[in-house]
């Protein structure tokens, strides 16, 4: 996996936040990786319940959608290539 | 499609073949007039101010700043509103006391000469209040539960045998607990009323499923004759049971006009009063045990109930009633209880009671399937009664396997490896998945047509008017009944005027329970053998006949009703748990087939109904504060084009002699029935993951 985006002072302070992003590059694009970057983005993430009902599934949905679409991604960048 | 019509018996066949609406043109021309369209009188705007607790009584209600407001003609408050002095229901009896039993419930309204006037005043009306504790959320362990007096038209609990020590005894078993959510009718066309009292008569402009029973209501309402009330309803744009009885908007109209004689009071409820004031399903806890020998045929059925209700009035939803129909078993037990809410009424809805039901018996049959190892088509076959297990009965036609046997061929359910989780295409699970529908067939007595013939002059064909004051509520009664009318007469429905939906016209029963074509076609046939009786082929100008539909002793001796079998296919995206529907069929028996047309929307529409429960649809009461949260289309979410994809219906011949005249079962209402179940079960197919509770969302499946 590898970075490409056009300069941006702001680029240092954010990329401290972007955790999936940091746990992805260098890395292969597996699932895997996918699911272990989208692990780390919301490592700090608390879900809420209420009585009528809570957002815990949006966590592990989050890791279910960054890796079908970074999958897709990929699949897109091989077929491209 | 296919559709295998049974030809017309009576005389040339006008009906059984397809016709298009009507008024479909009036329609799409925007020239069909809805009530809130009609011609108003002088007209001045209604809005409701709606109580912001959920229980206790108003202190005082200050309506200096809304009476400023330029354009407002009146603030009607419990202490100002003219009275409702005779006998109504507690949601009918609006603005009569400070009293508040469910958030939303009128406390005040204004009158105003422009809408926006109306709407500003409203909101500038000061209602305080002196809040006691309610309870809204739905607890089915609650303590309150209690058995309600009936559930609909049927006995709240049934037992044949010892179902209790038969499952037990049985050597397999399912004991599974199913949950459906409180939904809404939301029909298109909200609630309209335009009201106007000239002296003691009451003129009504009503979006109705029956004009006379509305009448009715209004009369002993307000102490007054049944014919010093009109009520006019041309075109209803969706009724789906919420348009059955009066609710408190229509009754809101009413009182204000009472306020301005003479004047035309014109009100459309936003969805949010939709919401608040016009009826729901109650929610339901199902819990289904099922006792099974290996051979997979039924020792011991149980269905047993909790349901939400409403503290101010009782409404019994009857929802394990189709588990008395559906199959054949020696042991059996079905109940209901009710637990008393600080909410609105609860009322009937598109399949009151089979809807949710079938939810919870269909995924409970599709359980022992995969228990069993048994085949979920082969299963149900196995266990086809031989009289109606209820009443003891015979059937008057009953071709549930027949639907089930067609639906399985077309579908190519031979081909279906029963393991679940083994079909990933793209990304996604797939499964398939059958349920049984059921729906009681019957007609009301008591509605009466009236026949005139008009000679047309210069050798052109005469026209015969055919009066009945029926619904044409969407489902196509307008069209049908022209059909069978001219059938009956043996002319062509061209030569037919039907009018309907006015008091001024005989009296008819309800569209509702599925049972207006049958209820309204006994009379109009009656009519027409009475018509043909007295004046023979070649009636003389102005010759005129009347029926009333009797009594069907054939109720006694047979049961009926409906039957069906929806097959569908659903893919789970095996990463996010989103569900889709991209195939579903529907092989119902219902009887003679009217109009191929309007019946296949009938149907279609149950079905997009079915996947919208099974899907969406799910009102979110506040336990807090008693509100519904999700009280628009914005958060309560329904069905659209893209959720549905291959979708079809078709139905095979049934020719029953019992159930009317014109051989006709319901049709408006099984549609739904069963749809959601069995998209539980090829969810279950697909993933391998039972869903237990409605609406199916994607968090079931993650991480599955």
């Amino acid at each position: 996996v590898q970075v490409e985006r056009p300069a941006d002072p702001g680029a240092a302070a954010a990329s401290a936040r972007r955790r999936a992003e940091q746990a992805l590059l260098g890395g292969p694009a597996t699932d895997e990786a996918f699911r272990a970057a989208a692990a780390a983005e919301t490592a700090d993430a608390r879900a809420v319940d209420t009585a009528v009902g809570g957002n815990a599934f949006k966590i592990p949905l989050v890791a279910g959608t960054v890796t079908a679409t970074l999958r897709g991604l990929a699949a897109h960048r091989t077929e491209a290539a | 499609m296919t559709s295998t019509v049974t030809p017309g018996t009576r005389t040339d066949g006008a009906a059984g073949t397809s016709h298009t609406r009507i008024e479909g043109p009036a329609k799409v021309t925007g020239n069909a007039v809805y009530a809130y369209e009609q011609d108003a009188v002088d007209p001045l705007h209604l809005r409701g101010v709606g109580a912001t607790v959920a229980r206790g009584r108003v202190r005082a209600v200050d309506t200096t700043a809304a009476a400023a407001v330029p354009g407002v003609v009146a603030v009607l408050t419990p202490d100002t509103a003219p009275r409702v002095d005779g006998s109504a229901t507690p949601e009918q009896t609006v603005l009569q006391s400070g009293e508040v039993h469910h958030r939303g419930q009128y406390v005040a309204a204004v009158l105003a000469e422009t809408a926006e006037a109306a709407r500003e005043a409203a909101d500038l009306v000061v209602v305080t209040y002196d809040a006691e504790p309610a309870t809204t959320a739905f607890d089915p362990a609650s303590p309150e539960a209690y058995t309600p007096e009936v559930v609909v038209a049927f006995p709240p609990d049934a037992t044949t045998g010892d179902p209790d020590a038969a499952f037990a005894a049985a050597p397999v078993q399912v004991d599974a607990t199913y949950r459906t959510p409180i939904e809404y009718h939301h029909p298109m066309e909200p609630h309209s009323t335009v009201a106007r009292w000239d002296g003691d008569h009451l003129t009504l402009f009503e979006a109705s499923q029956a004009v006379w029973s509305a009448r009715r209501e209004l009369a002993q309402m307000f102490g007054i004759g049944d014919d010093d009330v009109t009520v006019v309803s041309p075109h209803v744009g969706g009724g789906f049971g919420t348009k059955g009885t009066l609710h408190g908007g229509s009754v809101l109209a009413v009182v204000a006009a009472r306020a301005v004689p003479g004047r035309s009071v014109k009100l459309a409820l936003t969805r949010r009063e939709m919401t608040d004031l016009t009826g729901y399903r109650p929610a339901t806890v199902q819990r289904v045990r099922l006792g099974a020998g290996t051979d997979g045929r039924l020792h011991s059925l149980a269905h047993d109930v909790v349901e939400s209700g409403a503290r101010m009035a009782e409404f019994g939803e009857p929802t394990a009633v189709i588990s008395r129909h559906l199959y054949a078993s020696p042991h059996r037990r079905t109940s209901h209880r009710v637990v008393p809410l600080d909410l609105s009424t609860p009322t009937y809805m598109r399949a009151p009671g089979e809807a949710p039901g079938s939810f919870g018996a269909e995924s409970a049959l599709d359980e022992l399937a995969v228990a069993l190892g048994i085949d979920p088509v082969e299963l149900r076959i196995r266990n086809e009664p031989d009289v109606d297990p209820d009443t003891g009965r015979p059937f008057s036609s009953r071709n549930l396997v027949a639907c089930l046997q067609r639906g399985a061929e077309r579908f190519g359910w031979a081909d279906r490896d029963p393991r679940p989780r083994t079909r990933l295409v793209d990304g996604w699970w797939h499964g398939t998945g059958v349920a049984a529908a059921f729906f009681p067939s019957f007609a009301m007595p008591g509605s009466a047509a009236a026949i005139r013939y008009a000679d047309g002059g210069a050798g052109a064909p005469g026209r015969y008017r055919v009066d009945i004051a029926a619904a044409d509520i969407g489902q196509g009664a307008r069209t049908v009944l022209t059909q069978i009318a001219a059938e009956a007469l043996g002319v062509p429905p061209a030569q037919v005027d039907l009018n309907l939906g006015d008091t001024g016209l005989p009296h008819a029963t309800m569209a509702g329970g599925s049972a207006g074509t049958a209820s309204w076609a006994t009379a109009i046939v009656e009519a027409a053998d009475r018509f043909r009786d007295k004046w023979g082929t070649d009636p003389e100008d102005a010759a005129e006949a009347d029926g009333v539909a009797g009594h069907n002793p054939a109720m006694a001796e047979y049961a009926m009703g409906a039957h069906g079998a929806h097959f569908v296919e659903v893919a789970v995206h095996a990463d996010t748990g989103e569900i889709r529907v991209p195939r579903m069929l529907g092989v119902f028996a219902a009887g003679r087939i009217l109009n191929p047309l309007t019946a296949r929307s009938q149907f279609l529409g149950g079905m997009v109904w079915g996947l919208s429960m099974a899907l969406h649809e799910e009102g979110v009461v506040d336990p807090a504060r008693g509100h519904v949260v999700n009280h628009d289309l914005a958060g309560y979410h329904v069905a659209a084009n893209a959720d549905v994809g291959d979708i079809d219906a078709e139905w095979v011949d049934e020719d029953d002699p019992h159930v009317n005249p014109v051989g006709a079962k319901g049709i408006g209402e099984i549609g739904i029935v069963g749809v959601a179940a069995a998209v539980a079960n090829a969810a279950h197919h697909a993933t391998g993951v039972r869903v237990r509770s409605l609406p199916i969302t994607l968090e079931h499946f993650l991480g599955a």
